[in-house]
């Protein structure tokens, strides 16, 4: 027995005087692959070789981390990021600069449309003076029933005058101050037009009333006589005693006939739209002085 | 003396190695791949001093690489303990001053290391096409490598000579 141990130890020391090398060779290369075996075949239970060197590894390996920080990398990816930040508050301050302006050119592209509008209006409307105003205050929300124009006695305005738009009647000034008016609307409850038919044969009254909302007026005790069917155009009658003949009131909307038979009631719809003033046309001329040469 | 400064030597190229490999060149932001500067030291130690300074070199870069770069152990142990010794092995039988020689050297261990790398990789968990990985990974790395052998090696050499190390085999020997 002890025979075959001091053989072995003799072979040992052979070898370990010949071949260190390839011993130590072939040894790394059974423990290495011994390694690779347990760990491909024994993945999920990693209490193998790998898992105690990376926990003895891994501080050394955090701290071999922090050093290559150190020398080059977050700083990089810091920098780019703070140059990316800056550049988009600039590209923000830039697009809030721009919307500012497209806000103005969008403004002042209505205000254009409005104006010529106006001036279209006032083409037809030649042989009357009239003076633009605009709208500076409301005193309804949504609809204009009483608003405030920017014109007022300094401008020659007076009580009476008519307010119109290109598209019709708006309603007339009732009250002046020095540097502002208020306009009524004809919608305004209780609010009363004379108003006749294009071809001047038809007259009848309408009124403004606050149940029928903001595009409609009421048309009440017509005599059953008086023509009158849906969508005929009625505008400011001669008879009227504020307004001037010949303005665009509206058209008919519904004609019923009364029970009694004797008279006709129904509603006509605006031509303006009273949702929507901002700028108006103040006729200059007074009812009244208009009386004196009698309008065709 | 004389085996003191070696060893100093080959351990002064590990530490640059990683330093290089690890720390440095994976973060330059614009770079396909970086060299293997593992594989230039193990190739050039092995190759210049002998089978056992090859072996321990090549365990020593295996083993950085396997417990700071992450992965299985011994994936990189094995490919370069056997590369170390194997060229430990040849710089015995060959000249180490002939530049056809040194092509050779780098060539032969990088087509070695890429082959095992190939079909060992899914040792690791990741598997590859063959083409792709020749065309992506293995030649640009080759070349990396064999740009920077030349003038590493031939510092080696140089220092080696001036230091009056030992080597395998070379036309002038200093012993």
């Amino acid at each position: 027995m002890e025979l075959v141990w001091e053989k072995i130890k003799e072979f040992w020391k052979w070898l370990r005087l010949h071949f260190t090398t390839t011993v130590a060779l072939i040894l790394i290369v059974i423990s290495s692959v011994i390694m690779m075996g347990v760990n491909y075949f024994m993945r999920p239970t990693t209490i193998t070789v790998s898992s105690f060197i990376g926990s003895v590894m891994t501080p050394f390996q955090k701290g071999f981390n922090e050093i290559g920080n150190f020398f080059y990398g977050r700083e990089e990816e810091k920098k780019s990021l703070k140059e990316a930040e800056e550049y988009i508050k600039e590209l923000e301050k830039e697009r809030d600069a721009l919307n500012i302006k497209i806000n103005d050119y969008s403004s002042l592209a209505r205000e254009n449309k409005e104006l010529r509008d106006l001036l279209n209006a006032k083409e037809k409307l030649v042989s009357y003076d009239t003076k633009a105003a605009t709208v500076i205050g409301n005193s309804g929300i949504n609809v204009f029933r009483r608003f405030t124009i920017n014109l007022g006695s300094e401008d020659g305005m007076k009580v009476n005058m008519n307010v119109v738009n290109r598209d019709g009647l708006i309603g007339i000034i009732t009250y002046v101050g020095l540097n502002y008016s208020i306009v009524t609307s004809v919608i305004e409850d209780n609010a009363s037009v004379a108003v006749m038919t294009k071809n001047g044969h038809e007259n009848c009254i309408v009124k403004g009333s606050a149940e029928l909302g903001e595009s409609k007026l009421l048309l009440e005790n017509v005599k059953a006589s008086v023509e009158l069917e849906e969508d005929f155009a009625l505008v400011t009658s001669n008879i009227s005693d504020k307004y001037l003949p010949g303005i665009m009131v509206g058209y008919v909307d519904e004609i019923i006939e009364n029970k009694e038979g004797l008279t006709k009631r129904g509603t006509v719809k605006t031509a303006v739209d009273f949702t929507r003033i901002k700028e108006v046309l103040v006729i200059t001329t007074l009812r009244e002085e208009l009386k004196e040469t009698p309008n065709e | 003396m004389n085996k003191l400064i070696r060893n100093f030597i080959v351990a002064m190229l590990l530490i640059l190695s990683y330093v290089l490999q690890i720390i440095f060149l994976p973060r330059i932001p614009h770079l396909l791949t970086i060299p293997n500067f593992f594989l230039i030291t193990t190739a050039s130690c092995g190759f210049l001093y002998g089978r056992t300074v090859g072996l321990v070199t090549g365990f020593l870069s295996g083993l950085i690489l396997d417990v700071l770069g992450g992965g299985t152990p011994g994936f990189f142990i094995l490919i370069y303990s056997l590369l170390g010794f194997g060229n430990g092995f040849l710089g015995e039988k060959m000249e180490s001053e002939i530049l056809l020689m040194v092509l050779l050297l780098c060539i032969v261990n990088e087509i070695l290391f890429h082959t095992y790398s190939f079909f060992f990789s899914f040792i690791i968990g990741k598997s590859f096409n063959l083409l792709s990985y020749i065309r992506k990974v293995a030649i640009p790395e080759t070349l990396f490598t064999l740009i920077l052998f030349f003038p590493l090696y031939g510092l080696l050499l140089f220092i080696s000579r001036k230091a009056e190390i030992k080597l395998t085999k070379g036309a002038i020997r200093i012993v």
